[in-house]
């Protein structure tokens, strides 16, 4: 008797449990979704976090990490459920174009009109769809390759001018038992980064990229071959560490570059620079220099949107949450952004003061190429065919043929 | 144990038996309610959806931008190739982990089931990581796998039998083969369980009359054990089957499916179709193909079941 | 112990029992080698972790207090905890009834209705995520606890009645049939009569679930989005950055989230292979 009572009480007391703690506050919280929970992207946030409570009592920001790789399936199911955060990161690739399309975001061109800096012309257009600016784009970043100092001191090496010259600090390094470029293309986003870095000097107009992308020029285009070609000649020169594919971009790649098994670390830009210095923790000297061209071709990283934020569609909580986003773009944020080594997507004074490395950054932003497909069907061709030249055996040729194909569906 | 091998219902046949009926069918059907409606309205329902999605051209994002577009996705799919070895990749991931995990499940149940010393711990140990959650399982075994800094790398340059390091999961050679070897790790111990369980139900006296024939431990073994297990056999390669036509977290984890499809299994594929590229159709189509081949594997099984008794 | 210990032979020369002995030692340590290998890299330093070395030089305890706080374990634990019992109680309950339906009162359609139950046990739940979530959604469900646990009652219903049925089929009608004379109602006869004599069943029906449902990720992906409800898995997952992950602290995470299972395989560990063993030669 007691005992199916008590059974009962328990699955009772269960349900209440799961029924959510859902009580009603009269406070508003503002769910702010991201995949960047390391390195100094989380003081940006938490110093914007603390001074838009600050300055409106009642309102709390609530931060959701989700790992990149789950975060779309997350966003997504979100979006489908109707019931999207306030506001939340979007992808710069391919998936971008999808969740525009899917009328799910809110217009931004409005928003932006009031109390944001001006951003700069080649940041909007890479949010711009249809006529409508979709997203804040609040950072940009430029792709170097990272090296360490000190291990090139002890070989005698120099930042090279030139794809020649990587080669033969590869050999140079290997016949020391050093990698060279350590990049991961397990979780394949950075194989299309070392396509775009040579596509930045295949591609002398700068603008085959985005006109293959609108069905405006073929695939197969040469500057795309050479630019395929280029990587596998690296692969077959050694230039990278071994094992790409089985290292996470910044997991067990940069792993490598931090314990001084590689000398040399790609893709480097100004978000995960905090990143890189909080695992070093000073055990050696680091800097930058752009992926190079052929010997004469001047430097010429690739580049894009580092974080750009969304709103819902009739979010309910929209003007609260463009507020937010203001918070992050005003004054202090720009400082605080400056601060931890970000360039902000609108014009900036470099303090006299600044790093080496960010004057760096800022330098090399202002030559930045594009490193997007929006074609979601394209970019996953892309990205496999990347993971084919990095296993080795595979071909530019190969390499464009596949996009192509991919375009075409 | 009580391991009875009569009554063995399946999704296809059904045990036939009658009782006679004494109570008013609504208090049966009252008995049944909530389970048919919290499966109804939880498996069975998503199962026609996904069935007629697998119709339909849609984004997954909103119910009203979907289009009927017929066997469409089937079509692509068939000229697909990462499709096609995804699926090839599904058939030889089952198919090895089935063998091995039978082979290694008989073999260690056999030893168990000796009673030498140290055959219970092993018993013990064999079955902790059958309890482990897939995606610590995949965690795991990623990084006893790391090129730098991985358990295997390790022990084999300890060994001297390397000397650089190998990427085994980087490498198109060994990704599906170092999948299939952490799930045949995690999942022996409970073919051997089921294996063990089978072994204490061999009938007795057929073993008394073998003996007594003057048969030995591999005549013994082919006459009188192996065929007495035919039914637990069933079941555990059934269940290899099922979890191999639809095994997902472990390669998730490990690969990606990677490098460039070399460990792509259907339900990566499905997953990357539906949430990656937002395919919903075209992930509904796989999802349709993986429950066909899972009925069709347990419908073999009932015929072969048949056949054999 | 078994007299069928004897179908495979007792070995019975020394030397063989020696050599088998061994063996079986060997191939535990093999099968152990990862987990201890897991076990060493919760104990390392940050910098340890990228380094070739197979133990820590000073073990870090202090990795298991940080991931616990660091993780928000406390929480993770108790919505596991919850979302686990409720589920396979629920499972439970519904699954005896729907047994005991099946085999003891029987309708017209009962057969055809199994049937179909049956087939949940071969469709795999992550083809069935999206048509979930959007019903999830207009049933208010989504992003609740409740929405995930009936989920896994769903999916667990088949193999549940499954087993329960095949218990009750064993036992016989006369008993019933004697209580329902005595004026028995329905309900009284299962829970009072028959529940009791089921123990071994419910066993195993609780472990085959929870263990199913505590490790469960794909379907707690899509249909939780407020961290303060995520199960383990969940959770541990979560940590994994894009730009770095501390190994050690996962690691550690991962071992205390396992604890509980092996604490009651440890403890239950005859139930526990009686559990599988039933449930799967079931099936």
């Amino acid at each position: 008797m007691t005992k199916t009572k008590g059974a009962l009480a328990a699955l009772a007391a269960a349900f209440i449990g799961l029924a959510g703690i859902s009580a009603a506050h009269a406070d508003t919280t503002l769910e702010y979704w991201t995949w960047n929970n390391e390195g100094d992207y989380v003081k940006v946030d938490q110093a914007a976090i603390d001074r838009f409570q600050a300055a409106n009592p009642g309102v709390t920001i609530k931060v959701t990490y989700t790992p990149y790789g789950d975060y779309m399936t997350k966003l997504k199911a979100a979006l489908a459920a109707g019931q999207p955060p306030a506001i939340f990161q979007v992808p710069w690739d391919s998936g971008f174009r999808d969740l525009v399309e899917s009328g799910k975001l809110a217009p931004m061109s409005s928003v932006l009109a009031t109390g944001f800096p001006a951003i700069s012309q080649s940041a909007r257009d890479f949010v711009t769809l249809n006529g409508e600016v979709w997203a804040l784009p609040l950072d940009l970043n430029t792709l170097q390759i990272a090296y360490n100092e000190d291990v090139f001191a002890a070989e005698g090496l120099k930042p090279p001018t030139s794809a020649d010259d990587l080669k033969a600090i590869a050999a140079k390094l290997k016949a020391d038992g050093k990698f060279g470029i350590a990049l991961g293309t397990k979780d394949k986003w950075a194989g299309g980064d070392a396509w775009f870095a040579q596509l930045a000097y295949t591609d002398k107009t700068g603008k085959l990229l985005a006109d293959a992308d609108a069905g405006k020029a073929d695939w197969n285009d040469p500057a795309f071959v050479a630019a395929g070609d280029r990587v596998a000649d690296l692969v077959k020169s050694d230039v990278f560490a071994p094992g790409a594919n089985s290292m996470g971009a910044f997991n067990e790649s940069l792993d490598l570059f931090v314990s001084g098994q590689a000398a040399m670390f790609y893709p480097v830009g100004n978000f995960i620079s905090g990143g890189i210095d909080d695992k070093v923790a000073g055990a050696f000297k680091w800097d930058l220099f752009p992926f190079p061209g052929d010997a004469g071709q001047e430097a010429t990283p690739s580049g894009g949107i580092a974080r750009m934020f969304a709103l819902p569609k009739d979010g309910a909580n929209n003007d609260l949450a463009a507020k937010f986003l203001r918070t992050l773009t005003d004054k202090d944020g720009e400082a605080v952004l400056i601060k931890y080594n970000f360039i902000p997507s609108w014009p900036v004074d470099v303090p006299a003061d600044a790093s080496p490395l960010y004057k760096n950054f800022v330098a090399a932003q202002g030559k930045a190429r594009s490193r997007t497909i929006y074609t979601p069907a394209v970019n996953a061709a892309l990205l496999d065919g990347m993971q084919a030249i990095f296993d080795g055996g595979s071909s530019g040729k190969e390499l464009a043929a596949s996009l192509a194909a991919a375009a075409k569906k | 144990m009580s391991v009875q091998s009569a009554s063995v219902p399946s999704p296809i046949s059904m045990v036939r038996r009658r009782e006679r009926r004494t109570t008013p069918a609504i208090v049966g059907i009252g008995f049944v309610a909530p389970t048919v409606v919290i499966f109804a309205g939880f498996v069975a329902v998503p199962i026609v959806a996904v069935f007629l999605t697998s119709f339909t051209r849609w984004t997954g994002f909103d119910i009203g931008a979907i289009s009927w577009i017929g066997f469409q996705n089937y079509a692509d799919l068939l000229r697909d190739p990462i499709f096609l070895r995804a699926f090839a990749h599904t058939l030889i991931f089952t198919i090895a982990t089935t063998v091995l995990l039978n082979a290694a499940g008989f073999g260690l149940a056999l030893l168990v089931n000796t009673h030498v010393p140290g055959a219970h711990f092993l018993k013990a140990v064999l079955f902790l990581p059958v309890l482990l959650s897939p995606v610590i399982v995949g965690l795991m075994w990623s990084g006893l796998l790391r090129g730098v800094g991985g358990g295997l790398n390790q022990l084999l340059e300890f060994a001297g039998i390397i000397h650089q390091p190998v990427f085994w999961l980087g490498d198109k050679r060994f990704a599906l083969a170092a999948i299939i070897l952490a799930t045949v790790w995690q999942f022996a111990g409970y073919d051997m369980i089921l294996y063990y369980a089978g072994l204490q139900n061999v009938p007795h006296n057929l073993l008394e009359a073998a003996e007594l024939d003057g048969a030995g431990y591999g005549r013994k073994l082919r006459h009188v054990v192996i065929p007495s297990l035919y039914h637990v056999m069933s079941v555990v390669v059934l269940l290899n089957v099922i979890g191999g036509l639809r095994i997902f977290d472990i390669v998730y984890v490990m690969t990606r499916g990677g490098p460039n499809r070399s460990s792509e299994v259907l339900a990566t594929y499905m997953y990357e179709q539906g949430f990656q590229l937002n395919a919903m159709g075209i992930a509904s189509a796989i999802a349709v193909i993986i429950v066909l081949l899972a009925v069709v594997a347990s419908a073999l099984r009932i015929r072969i079941l048949r056949h054999v008794d | 112990m078994s007299i069928s210990a004897e179908a495979t032979g007792i070995p019975r020369h020394p030397l063989t029992r020696a050599s088998l002995s061994a063996g079986a030692v060997v191939l535990a340590v093999v099968v152990l080698a990862p987990v201890v290998w897991v076990l060493s890299l919760s104990l390392k330093t940050p910098r340890e972790t990228l380094s070739p070395g197979m133990f820590p030089a000073s073990p870090q305890f202090g990795n298991y207090p940080t991931a616990w706080v660091q993780f928000g374990l406390g929480q993770l634990f108790l919505n596991s905890g919850v979302i686990t019992v409720a589920s396979v109680a629920l499972t439970i309950v519904a699954a005896m009834c729907a047994a005991y339906a099946f085999t003891k009162v029987r309708f017209r359609g009962s057969e055809t209705l199994f049937s179909v139950l049956l087939l949940g046990v071969v469709v795999p739940p992550s083809a069935l995520v999206v048509p979930l979530l959007i019903q999830m959604r207009y049933l208010g469900l989504y992003d609740t606890r409740l929405g995930l646990t009936l989920a896994y009652v769903a999916f667990g219903l088949p193999i549940a009645t499954l087993v329960f049925r095949g218990f009750f089929v064993s036992i016989p009608h006369e008993i019933i049939e004697a209580a329902r004379l005595d004026g028995c109602s329905e309900n009284r006869i299962l829970w009072r009569i028959l529940a009791p004599l089921a123990r071994g069943a419910i066993a195993t029906v609780t472990i085959l679930l929870f263990l199913a449902n505590w490790n469960e990720f794909i379907l707690a992906l899509v249909l939780l989005r407020d961290n303060a409800s995520f199960t383990l898995p969940l959770g541990i997952n979560a940590q994994l950055g894009q730009y770095t992950s501390a190994y050690q602290l996962i690691a550690a995470a991962s071992i205390i989230a396992s604890l509980p299972i092996f604490a009651i395989y440890l403890a239950l560990q005859g139930h526990f292979e009686r559990g599988v063993t039933e449930g799967a030669l079931k099936a």
